[in-house]
């Protein structure tokens, strides 16, 4: 009895191990599908253009991430130097789209190859950073506008010289905002080279504003009466939310917090040094953005969404407003068949205001990624002639347009194609008052931190059930300040 | 684990004895030493190490600290802290604890009851036991995605069945924000993990001898009782691993479903569900604090091996074959 007990524990223990391997081998599976369900929430959720973003910003349940593998082999014809290329999925067709910039290049430099490799937003900050610590991996690299620093920083960026960006056509040629992105704060020169802009915007539904007789101008003016449309709108269509934006499960939190405290007069950081966003006029600024939800102004579950589930949210109707960015254009002109809204009504009525004046100015958040070229890149002369050409008209034009973004430069930027667009020209006009993260090497841990405290404010919200008491915003962001404080050296 | 008790031969007479197999495994055990050893003992030293962004370079070579981060996670524990680093830490040690008792009680319970159903003879068993193993191939981060879906507020599945077709409450409830987080991620975590622990016990159950059962049935022991003393008892060892690994996985866990449920990248689950393990990735990788991160993962290897310590003493005797029963 004893003997086959004995020996029914050891099966099941051999039994146990068997599965245990079973289950480390679905574990190293789940790796692999990863991609597939990130490919498959995006799917399901009719996405076309994927908040391409800014900073690291993929939103993890959307990434189009099934990319790591370069899309052609290596032709190992003529070329005589064979550049090597990172970037990350922008756009609805990412690969297609770079593609069509590599071939022109190629195409113009007949001398130089370049080898594209795609990095899932999620994998692509530590993939640089292997890169840049073994001092091996491509030469030109795209960077979200909040990791130049950090990798400037730790000595693996090649800077670009006065001479080059002089022949970039000078810094003044770039977006001010953006531009900013480009620098460490405490050394000279710039080590990446703007390369496409995302800037911030209220998208609305321009049919429901004119039902009830009120005109844009007027409507988005300023926070007071920007709360008074949304508060008509909803009256008015009670099927319709006023606004909607993503609470704490996004990469956008520290984003659409930041512009309710640049309006409202308060800074994030002063003098780059020390913590600022716990100010009282940054502490009113969020206390006011927390308040759409607790006086019921916007989508009930707003709180829970992503950034592509609020885009999807519009696009269905559902709501009046949303805070995004401007690859709905795209969608807009995207036909339903390919997962855009092309004859839908929000299609039709997409329109886009600049964000309402708080007491202390209308400023956007600018973001975008930047091309850099990494120290050990042995062909620095024709790197820089593959960021020269993304970077002039041409490229800026078409691929800019193709994956749903700004582009960088002020000539392009005036380009009648961008500027006389009614939609783009909004973004323009925001850019031209754009902020952005200070150019520091901290600045993506201050932004965990940010997003940390933020984003635990947004369940303090959904816990009142009501509004929030700026006693309460001034508690997380006072803590979030001492842990910044505290990265700062202070 | 079921080590004999008896006084083992000298081990290198062992290794003379069956060299060949020693042979076998010899490339294993070198394989452990550097894929398992190698990086152990570094991560050791590493927490040990200042470092941080500007030192990553330095990597091994940055600048000694001792035991700073040690000593700064544990006066914390003892007096708490202002910086929001440490005091996340400690809220995501208490969740840790919370979520992992809760999942491992849930799954222990159910986990139970379902094996002893499918033990039972009815028409559909085959199907049945086939449809329980279900949810343990969908892969966690499948898993997290999936219950994104159904915690959602509007047009979820778990609002729609609790208001609409049970009428139990009349508001839908928010469970992917606010203080019902961590629930939503321990039924996740319970969903995935409950046919691992029923298959096992169903397994265990099966080889009990059905004599023992008619043995019981004459002397007149009813249903609860056979469970009590002869069903439970025997399947001791078992309950023992489930524990174990339930524990281990709770501790080290939560992380897949966590950042394909709460998404947002970061695995921030917010406040009332952060667990330890996405908590310290965190600290490591977005806050480039590597010393730090690792400091706080030896900490966590301690707490868990204070745990088998507890383990291995509470449940020694039902793991020794001999005093089985």
């Amino acid at each position: 009895m004893l003997r086959s007990m004995q020996r029914s524990f050891r099966g099941s223990l051999a039994l146990l191990l068997c599965l245990t391997l079973l289950l480390s081998a679905c574990g190293a599976n789940e790796t692999g599908s990863t991609a597939t369900s990130a490919t498959g929430g995006n799917a399901a959720q009719a996405e076309p253009t994927k908040a391409p973003a800014n900073t690291e910003a993929p939103a993890a349940t959307a990434a189009p991430a099934a990319t790591e593998a370069p899309t052609e082999a290596p032709d190992s014809n003529t070329a005589a130097v064979t550049l090597k290329l990172w970037h990350m999925p922008n756009g609805a067709a990412p690969a297609e789209a770079m593609q069509k910039e590599i071939d022109a290049f190629e195409a113009a430099n007949p001398g130089i190859k370049v080898e594209p490799e795609m990095l899932d937003w999620g994998a692509a900050f530590q993939r640089i950073q292997t890169a840049v610590q073994g001092g091996e991996g491509p030469c030109v690299v795209q960077l979200g506008t909040t990791w130049n620093p950090t990798f400037a920083a730790m000595g693996g960026l090649r800077p670009f010289s006065d001479a080059e960006i002089t022949e970039l056509g000078g810094s003044d040629s770039f977006v001010d905002a953006s531009w900013e992105t480009t620098q460490l704060i405490g050394q000279p020169g710039a080590f990446s080279i703007p390369w496409f802009a995302d800037v911030r915007a209220l998208a609305y539904r321009a049919d429901l504003l004119e039902q009830a007789g009120l005109k844009p101008e007027e409507a988005f003016k300023d926070w007071d009466s920007f709360e008074q449309t949304l508060k008509t709108i909803q009256e008015q269509n009670p099927d319709v939310a006023g606004i909607a934006f993503p609470g704490r499960n996004d990469w956008n939190v520290w984003q659409n917090s930041s512009m309710w405290i640049w309006n409202a007069g308060g800074e994030l950081l002063s003098n780059d040094s020390e913590a600022a966003f716990n100010s009282d006029k940054a502490i009113a600024g969020v206390t006011e953005f927390a308040k759409l939800y607790g006086e019921k102004m916007t989508i009930t579950n707003t709180l829970e969404l992503n950034s592509s589930q609020v885009d999807a949210a519009f696009g269905d109707g559902r709501t009046f407003s949303i805070i995004t960015g401007p690859w709905l254009i795209s969608n807009a002109r995207t036909p339903e068949a390919d997962g855009g809204w092309a004859n839908r009504t929000v299609a039709d009525n997409l329109a886009y205001a600049q964000f309402p004046a708080g007491p202390g100015g209308q400023y956007t958040f600018v973001g975008g990624s930047n091309l850099a070229i990494l120290k050990s890149c042995p062909n620095p002369e024709e790197a820089f002639k593959l960021v020269k050409f993304l970077t002039a008209n041409e490229s800026q034009l078409r691929y800019t347009q193709n994956i749903g973004m700004l582009p960088a430069t002020k000539t392009a930027q005036s380009d009648p194609q961008i500027a006389s667009d009614p939609l783009y020209s909004v973004f323009i006009a925001a850019a031209a008052n754009g902020k952005t993260s200070a150019s520091i090497a901290e600045w993506g841990q201050i932004e965990s931190v940010l997003n940390e405290q933020l984003g635990s404010l947004w369940d303090d919200v959904a816990g009142t059930d009501g509004v929030i008491t700026s006693d309460k915003v001034k508690e997380r962001l006072d803590k979030a300040a001492t842990t910044v404080d505290e990265l700062l050296g202070n | 684990m079921a080590a004999s008790p008896h006084s083992k031969p000298s081990l290198w007479r062992r290794m003379k004895q069956h060299s060949l197999a020693y042979k076998f495994i010899a490339p294993t055990v070198v394989a452990m030493f550097l894929i398992h050893f190698i990086p152990m003992v570094q991560g050791l030293y590493l927490s040990l190490l200042d470092v941080r962004l500007t030192t990553l370079t330095l990597y091994l070579k940055a600048p000694f600290v001792g035991f700073k981060y040690y000593r700064e996670v544990i006066l914390a524990l003892l007096f708490g802290s202002d910086s929001s680093r440490i005091s996340g830490m400690l809220n995501a040690t208490g969740n840790t604890i919370e979520y992992t008792f809760w999942t491992n009680v849930a799954t222990l319970t159910l986990g139970m009851i379902l094996a002893l159903l499918l033990n039972r003879k009815f028409r559909w068993r085959g199907i049945a036991r086939t449809l329980v193993l279900l949810p343990w191939v969908v892969p966690t981060f499948v898993t997290g995605t999936i219950f994104n879906f159904i915690w959602l507020q509007q047009g979820g599945l778990a609002n729609r069945i609790l208001v609409d077709w049970l009428g139990i409450i009349d508001q839908p409830i928010t469970w992917l924000i606010g203080p019902n987080s961590l629930y939503a991620l321990v039924i996740a975590t319970v969903w995935r993990g409950l046919p691992f622990a029923t298959i096992m016990m169903l397994a265990s159950m099966q080889v009990i001898p059905l004599d023992l059962y008619e043995a019981a049935e004459l002397d007149g022991a009813n249903g609860l009782q056979r469970f009590r003393y002869i069903t439970l008892p025997l399947l001791k060892p078992i309950l023992a691993t489930l524990v174990l690994f339930g524990v281990i996985n709770g501790l080290y866990g939560g992380y897949n479903i966590a950042v394909q449920m709460f998404g947002g990248g970061t695995a921030f689950a917010g406040e009332y569900a952060d667990l330890l393990v996405p908590a310290i990735t965190r600290q490591t990788w977005e806050r480039h604090l590597y010393g730090f991160g690792a400091a706080s993962s030896v900490l966590l290897m301690i707490l868990l091996l204070v745990f088998v310590g507890i383990w291995y003493r509470v449940f020694r005797s039902s793991l020794r074959t001999e005093g089985g029963s």
